[in-house]
């Protein structure tokens, strides 16, 4: 199903779909079938490399060579990507755009029906918490608050429209992070703290 | 890599050996560990490069956030350059390779000879010159003459946290605060306030570091110096 799927962003002119699975599942489409090993090995270096990183969010990835390039888009569970041969016919942004497409296509839904117990549910915030979180701040950081949330929301691209559970812990701990620079760390980590009950 | 400070829309870089990934130098953004991100994705990277036969790599790019990091072989090294995500990795590395080839490295023994290009004076509106010259005067003040280097590294970090939007246009050339483009006319207002919230951070971190009375001493020198 998966590779039909792959077959129709193929045929759109995307080079070598996949979709590589944490985990380290992989599918890909028929005439990418011998590299399904090293795409699923590439997706394990990946995921090692940002999990020994630490607390940055990658969510896209570039990797050109002389011989082959390759795109690709992440979230926490999951790649999605092309890899292509470099010649000059090969129009980068086109090749995004089928990304971007892919990535929107239903196909975490068919990945959340295989293995439901993975799947973590995103809880959509109301945007009142970041008004909570502004007030918060303030009794730590006074005049340097309005300066330090507008650069953490716009550093960690938070969409005050669509703010999720995630984005508030990942705007947390940039926040707590910027604010220990002008308190001190251990002021900083009781104000990571006490945001962060304000998800519980 | 004092070259790499001087070009426009580069927030942090770092220099990592390719053969054995130790970091050689990192500035920028102490809110985003950019040496490691470098040392470690061009670790991956050679790996993948290896089993899915990339050839030889040119390029590898990270976006998150608002951010890229653009990351590319150089010599025996590798550098890794931040900038606003909206950036064209090819133009960035271009950008940075033609600047380094008016910089002469002499990699052993291991220090790096740099020869400055010449470059236009930038045109900088009063409101923000004089803001700039503040911060370059308390720099000096707090710092004096032995503890330069340490008020030097409170100002990126203050940068870093305050700078915003401002941080592209900016850099720390040869130990003083220095425009590297021309801010964006609309954007005057705001660039005034973020220098003011660096200066308001300077401060703070002189008072609790050497007391008030003292900080208040010195702060009090630099208005005598502005006039």
């Amino acid at each position: 199903m998966k590779q039909d799927f792959l077959k129709n962003f193929e045929e759109k002119g995307l080079p070598n779909p996949f979709i590589a699975s944490k985990s380290g599942e992989v599918a890909i489409t028929q005439s990418g079938e011998s590299l399904k090993n090293e795409i699923s090995q590439m997706a394990t270096v990946i995921y090692e490399t940002i999990g020994a990183i630490g607390d940055i969010k990658i969510d896209r990835i570039e990797m050109m060579g002389e011989a082959k390039g390759l795109i690709m888009e992440l979230d926490e569970t999951s790649i999605k990507g092309s890899l292509f041969e470099q010649n000059e016919s090969v129009k980068l942004n086109d090749l995004w755009v089928l990304i971007r497409e892919l990535k929107g296509e239903p196909v975490a839904v068919v990945e959340a029906r295989e293995k439901p117990a993975k799947e973590k549910v995103k809880v959509k915030l109301e945007s009142s918490v970041l008004d909570e979180m502004k007030t918060i701040l303030k009794d730590y950081l006074g005049d340097f608050t309005e300066r330090i949330y507008k650069n953490q929301l716009k550093g960690q691209r938070i969409n005050i429209d669509e703010f999720y559970d995630d984005d508030a812990r990942r705007l947390i701990f940039a926040l707590g992070k910027a604010a220990g620079m002008i308190i001190g760390p251990s002021k900083g980590h009781i104000l990571t703290n006490k945001l962060l009950e304000l998800l519980k | 890599m004092e070259a790499l400070d001087r070009i426009s829309g580069i927030i942090g870089y770092a220099l990592i050996k390719a053969e054995d990934g130790s970091v050689e130098e990192v500035k920028g953004s102490p809110s985003t560990s950019i040496g490691d991100l470098t040392a470690f994705f061009s670790s991956a990277g050679e790996v993948i490069r290896d089993s899915l036969s990339l050839g030889r790599l040119s390029c590898i790019s990270l976006c998150y956030g608002a951010h890229r990091l653009v990351i590319f072989p150089f010599k025996s090294k590798y550098i890794g350059a931040e900038v606003e995500r909206e950036n064209e990795p090819k133009k960035i590395i271009n950008n940075i390779l033609s600047s380094l080839k008016e910089v002469k490295v002499v990699e052993k023994p291991a220090e790096k000879v740099e020869k400055p290009e010449e470059k236009p004076k930038v045109e900088i509106p009063r409101s923000i010159s004089s803001k700039i010259k503040q911060i370059n005067l308390l720099v000096d003040e707090f710092g004096g003459a032995d503890n330069k280097e340490h008020w030097i590294e409170l100002l990126n970090q203050g940068l870093g946290i305050l700078g915003g939007e401002i941080i592209p246009f900016i850099g720390v050339i040869e130990k003083t605060l220095t425009f590297k483009d021309a801010p964006p006319e609309e954007k005057e207002d705001e660039f005034v306030q973020g220098l003011r919230s660096i200066i308001d951070f300077l401060v703070k971190k002189a008072v609790e570091e050497m007391g008030s009375s003292q900080a208040r001493a010195r702060v009090q020198s630099v208005i005598e110096k502005m006039r």
